[in-house]
């Protein structure tokens, strides 16, 4: 999520002006659909769907950063799947001696579109919400505070416990703690860093508690200023809702169908 | 279920208090610094599960299994989308911490071994079908994949070959972070202990 503040109701491009849960609701019909359906065709048209909606938002180049990621991970299936795959039969191309089957490589296509398509839908969501868009609206939609609280406030914490760390590792050096040496003496390194580190975090929330307890954050009658609109936002929670209904009926239903 | 006579809390018993709801954010926090300290000094483990445990510690299996799930998210929807599959098994390591410590498998360093095995292998059974569903049974650690690759070359059978890969990486992973929780809730003040228990 960008930090910077989206400019509500004056939204630059079309992609603002779907609400945050219809994001969301889009990335759980993906990861619905790649969990039950293991088909070469379907991980195909899903992939190319989420091309062109990470194209059509402008932001295509945010989202190639975030497969940097995973390329690594990509490759390794490639050669694991392609070199011993159980059903290899066909040998499609020899490198090196080494034999890459077909059924492999086609299998390892299926599963690198399924990892694409989710990074590409994630992005959608990441890269066009704000964090503070993200809070108001769910809360508006009737999501408990408390919720909304804890999901919100990593964002907020994050910043903090680097900010601590750095302090911590500051002190350290200057005590004679060397974080650059061989594996043992890192694991060693580690102790004195992380256990004040996680200390300072767990009272730093216990104050921070207090505090919210005191400014009454339990008190029932908050009021949320300004109403966020989307483009026709009900509709499409309603058709994304549908449409995960429908994933997993179709599953259900070609499985009956196998038994009758 | 027998009943029993001792008046201890139950092991489930779990109050959404304003404590409790900053401790999961500071956990998922936890949760992110460990691995990236983990990854920044190139250490053959994950480490991006010591806040669940610690949450799970201090106040209880629901509240390990919420920090662990939202973490996954909140990771999922920030830096690496494909994390958020892997929801499912910190919600299983928050649960399975929370349990241990309550019965006493955190009490001294001679048991925390034991509770690591029991973890690494809850962990190993829920991750193992999602790691064939959308790795082919890899996990992403090179030489946890290498290990999987020479199962898979001898015919072991993709689901086999795949929980031993995820269970050798995770049981030095759940172990290591098990001893590091171990030794950080030894340290912690007392007040911060309390301050989770009504």
């Amino acid at each position: 999520m960008s930090n910077a503040e989206s400019s509500v109701g004056i939204r630059s491009s079309w992609a603002q002006n779907v609400d945050p849960v219809t994001k969301l609701l889009l990335i759980a019909c993906v990861l619905l659909g790649s969990l039950l359906y293991k088909s070469l065709s379907y991980s195909l048209i899903v992939l190319g769907l989420s091309v062109m909606l990470v194209v059509a938002a402008r932001i295509g180049r945010k989202a190639l950063k975030l497969i940097a990621f995973s390329l690594l991970l990509i490759a390794t299936i490639v050669v694991i799947q392609g070199l011993l795959y159980p059903l290899n039969q066909t040998v499609a191309v020899t490198i090196f001696g080494l034999h890459f089957y077909r059924e492999g490589l086609l299998y390892a296509l299926m599963l690198s579109s399924r990892l694409l398509s989710i990074i590409f839908v994630t992005s959608f969501f990441i890269f066009t919400t704000t964090i503070g868009e993200n809070t108001h609206y769910l809360e508006q939609i009737g999501v408990p505070y408390h919720t909304v609280y804890v999901l919100i406030s990593v964002c907020y914490i994050l910043p903090q416990i680097n900010q601590n760390m750095h302090h911590i590792q500051v002190a350290q050096r200057a005590r004679g703690v060397n974080p650059q040496s061989n594996v043992a003496q890192r694991v060693r390194a580690i102790v004195p860093i992380l256990v004040p580190l996680i200390t300072k975090t767990l009272m730093q929330s216990v104050e921070r508690s207090t505090a919210l307890q005191l400014r009454g954050f339990n008190n029932p009658h908050r009021k949320l200023t300004g109403e966020l609109t989307y483009y026709q936002a009900e509709n499409a929670h309603r058709g994304l809702i549908l449409l995960a209904v429908l994933i997993i009926g179709w599953k259900i239903w070609t499985i009956i169908s196998k038994l009758i | 279920m027998q009943a029993k006579k001792t008046t201890a809390p139950s092991v489930w018993k779990f109050k959404l208090s304003t404590q409790v709801l900053v401790l999961i954010p500071a956990a998922v926090g936890i949760n992110y610094v460990a691995k990236a300290f983990a990854e920044g000094l190139k250490l053959p483990l994950w480490l991006g599960s010591l806040g669940t445990y610690l949450a799970s510690m201090l106040a209880g299996p629901i509240a390990g299994a919420i920090s662990g799930f939202i973490n996954n998210i909140i990771y999922g929807l920030t830096l690496s989308p494909i994390s958020t599959i892997y929801s499912i098994t910190s919600i299983g390591i928050g649960i399975a911490v929370g349990w241990l410590f309550r019965k006493g498998w955190f009490s001294s360093a001679k048991k925390v071994w034991i509770a690591g095995i029991i973890i690494a292998l809850v962990s190993a059974i829920i991750s193992t079908p999602l790691n064939v569903i959308f790795y082919g049974g890899q996990t992403g650690v090179v030489w946890g994949d290498a290990l999987f690759a020479g199962l898979v070359a001898h015919s072991t059978p993709v689901w086999i070959a795949s929980f031993i890969d995820e269970f050798v990486l995770d049981l030095l992973d759940k172990i290591v972070v098990g001893y590091l929780a171990y030794l950080i809730y030894k340290q912690l003040p007392q007040k911060l202990i309390y301050s989770f228990k009504d």
